[in-house]
Formats: C-alpha cells, structure tokens, sequence
C-alpha cells in the first residue's frame, strides 16, 4: 500500500525505522474523527492523526479522507510526482510523518511537541519531495518546489491566534533549514545526496529545542 | 553613556524603576503605573540567572521563543497555557530590552522578539479580559501588547547606560530602526549626523 511506501520512504531518509506499520493505524471514517476533533476541523480536514495518552501508554490513529487516498492511488506519485499530484502526496506525507515521528520518539522516551512534529513534517516534505523527483525525472520538480512547499502555504481559518503563529513559526523554520539544505547539497553540478541524507539523520536526532537552535545558529 | 564606573544602588527593584521612568520620559512613553510594575518586577526578577534560564543537562539555557510558543499550545489546563504565554512575553521583552546589540543578523532578531512578545501579551490580554477576575491585569497586557516596540526602545536606553559604546553601534542603531522602525535608534542616528530615511524602511514580517 502507498503508505506503508511512504513510511518506508521516510524511515530510510531518516535512518529511523521503527516497529509500528501505518496501515494498521489508518482510519478513513470521518464520523470517528468528529468524535475526538474539534467538529469545525473535522468537517473539512484532509489529515488528521489523533493521539491520546493513559497510564503510560499512546494510543494513536491516522485519519485519512478516502477521496484523497483513491487520487493518490491513481496517480502514483511514488511512480511519476509532478505538478498535479504533489499536494495530495504532501498531504498523505504530512500524516505518515507525524505518526512515524511520534511513534519514533516514544520508542526512545523522548517527548515532541506539535511544533516538532509540524516542522519534521515540512522537512520530510522536502526531502522526499526532492529525493523522488530527482529519481523519477532528473530533479525538474526541485525548481520552485521550496516556494510550493512554504511560500504558498495556507491555513485554516478556525485556528486560533496562537495555534497559527505556532504553525508560521513551524513553516519559518522548516523552510530555512530546507533553504540551506538545497544551498549546501543541492545547487551544484553533481547533487550531494549521501551527505544531505547525513544532515537530515542528525537533524531527525536532536529533540526540539536542539532542532531550533540548530536552525538560529546557522 | 557609561565612562566604565561601577553604580552602586541599594536596591535593584528601586533601580530598575528608576531607570525606567527616565526612560520612558525621554522616550516619550506613558505607562499606567500597574503596567510599569510589572515590567519593572519582569526585570528585578530576571536579574537573577535562575529564574532568567532554565536549568537543561547541558547547563542553565534559555529555551527558544518558538518552543514556549509550542508549550502554550500544546498546555493541559489554561493556566498552564498562560504561564507559557507570560514566560513567552517577559522573555522576549527582556531579550529584546536588553540583548539587542547580541544578536545582530541572526534569524531571531529584535523584530522576532517585538512580535512574538507583543502576540503573547495580547492573547493574554484576551483571555483575562473573558476571565472573571482578570480585568485588571487584561489591562496590564494590553499596554504591554500594544506599546511593546516602544518598551524596548525604553529596554535598550536603560540597557545602553550600563553599556561602553562600539564601533559596530551606527551600523546596528540603522539595522534596529530599518526593522523595528525605533523612535529611539531614529533619534540616535540623527544625533550621530545621520537622518533615517523613511524610503529605506522595509516591512519585515515572521
């Protein structure tokens, strides 16, 4: 299934395996969501993964809409990613990485925040992003893809003030790290994959607050 | 400016509050007085590096303004949301009254901090102004919100008189009023000979 590919995708860019497989995890009926969101965003949200907490164990689910899925089912981006699909499979990627984030982080004990599950999204985007293009087509994609993924972002409208600056600062972030990505490895003749790859394994290790000061200090 | 002589004072609070209301006259900055405790308390507190860092494995560190953003969003009960935003606020106000001249062209810069402060004392202002016995520190939160870049400016002159001038000054005085359009880094400049032009301004946002 694409998403077990999309996972396996991204624990391969991160180095970061672990044991929990998405499929088993999905859920694709939206009357459950509205159970546990609030009922404006899940009137309309594309992706959502739930998480509760109790007595010491993490219960998770990755909400997914169907119609979403079959698109992407259809047109394949893991075999062609272009123009027209690439907001549906950032979507679908954009969940598979907080799952695998949060089931990455509590095999080690390690808290996340939202802030860094949101950002860790938006560079997994990328990366995956420019390392399937690049495959699939010789990197034509990769031009302009960093001001698709941050420059036209929107978001909801229901988000409060604070939850939306949370979101900006994730996406400020996020982009920056990904602009020196693309300047250091990616704007050369010969693209450097293996040590951009070596850079996002070290970024993925460095808990929130290292994660930030990591991206001020550069 | 200082000439390098050390103040003796005999309390920090009556220091600070001193310090601030000559400030905030020569900035032409009024502030209620509730409001002008509360910074001058903000202050005196984090005078002390405990309650300024925080204490981490790698030693006392300052934790980065987006993550108390973060602890705000993701905080269990409102008043741990709005601990998270006070911290949120009197950092940055801090950081930014006072390490100005640190952080010059870094991506967090004075104009970070202005915003994410003055954001963090409004929704915090918001929220008291809902809660039943919250009216009276709503209205210290809005003043804070809303003259927030004028606070800094009174910050740094306070700053500025326990602080040997550089070469780099001139050079930073025009960053900080290119960004943050400082009445005070204005002012400055001219009396160094120089006059800001408005056309020179950019709108930075974050």
């Amino acid at each position: 299934m694409l998403l077990r590919e999309l996972q396996a995708l991204l624990a391969r860019i991160n180095d970061a395996a672990v044991a929990e497989d998405v499929c088993d995890y999905l859920t694709t009926d939206r009357a459950q969501l509205r159970r546990w969101h609030a009922p404006s965003a899940a009137a309309a949200t594309p992706e959502a993964l739930l998480v509760a907490e109790q007595d010491g164990a993490l219960d998770m689910s990755l909400f997914l809409d169907p119609a979403l899925l079959a698109r992407l089912t259809a047109s394949a981006p893991l075999e062609r990613l272009d123009d027209d699909n690439l907001e549906d499979f950032c979507t679908a990627l954009e969940g598979v990485s907080h799952f695998h984030c949060v089931a990455w982080c509590a095999a080690r004990g390690w808290s996340v925040s939202l802030l860094g599950l949101e950002m860790q999204a938006e560079i997994d985007k990328y990366a995956a992003a420019v390392l399937l293009a690049g495959s699939q087509r010789g990197g034509a994609l990769i031009r302009g893809l960093h001001g698709q993924l941050f420059e036209r972002v929107r978001f909801r409208d229901d988000l409060d003030a604070t939850l939306r600056r949370m979101y900006v600062e994730a996406n400020r972030y996020a982009a920056r790290f990904c602009r020196r990505l693309e300047d250091r490895f990616l704007r050369r003749r010969e693209a450097r994959v293996q040590d951009m790859l070596g850079e996002l394994r070290r970024f993925y290790r460095l808990g929130d607050a290292g994660k930030l000061r990591a991206i001020e200090a550069a | 400016m200082s000439d390098g002589t050390v103040l003796q004072v005999s309390s920090l609070e009556e220091f600070f509050r001193d310090a601030l209301h000559g400030a905030a006259a020569k900035q032409r900055l009024a502030l209620d007085h509730h409001t002008e405790h509360y910074v001058v308390n903000v202050l005196t507190s984090f005078s002390r590096a405990d309650a300024f860092f925080e204490q981490t494995p790698s030693g006392p560190r300052l934790k980065p303004l987006a993550l108390m953003l973060a602890e705000a969003v993701g905080a269990r009960t409102s008043g741990e949301r709005q601990h998270a935003l006070q911290r949120l606020g009197d950092v940055s106000l801090f950081v930014a009254g006072f390490f100005a001249h640190g952080f010059a062209r870094k991506l967090v810069d004075v104009d970070y901090h202005i915003a994410m402060g003055g954001r963090a004392y409004g929704s915090l202002a918001d929220s008291a102004r809902t809660a039943p016995r919250g009216r009276s520190i709503a209205g210290v939160f809005t003043e804070l919100a809303l003259k927030f870049r004028e606070l800094v400016d009174a910050l740094n002159e306070v700053a500025d008189c326990a602080r040997a001038p550089c070469h780099d000054d001139l050079l930073r005085l025009y960053e900080l009023w290119i960004k943050t359009g400082s009445q005070r880094a204005a002012g400055r400049l001219r009396e160094l000979g120089l006059e800001p032009a408005a056309s020179a301004r950019v709108r930075w946002s974050h």
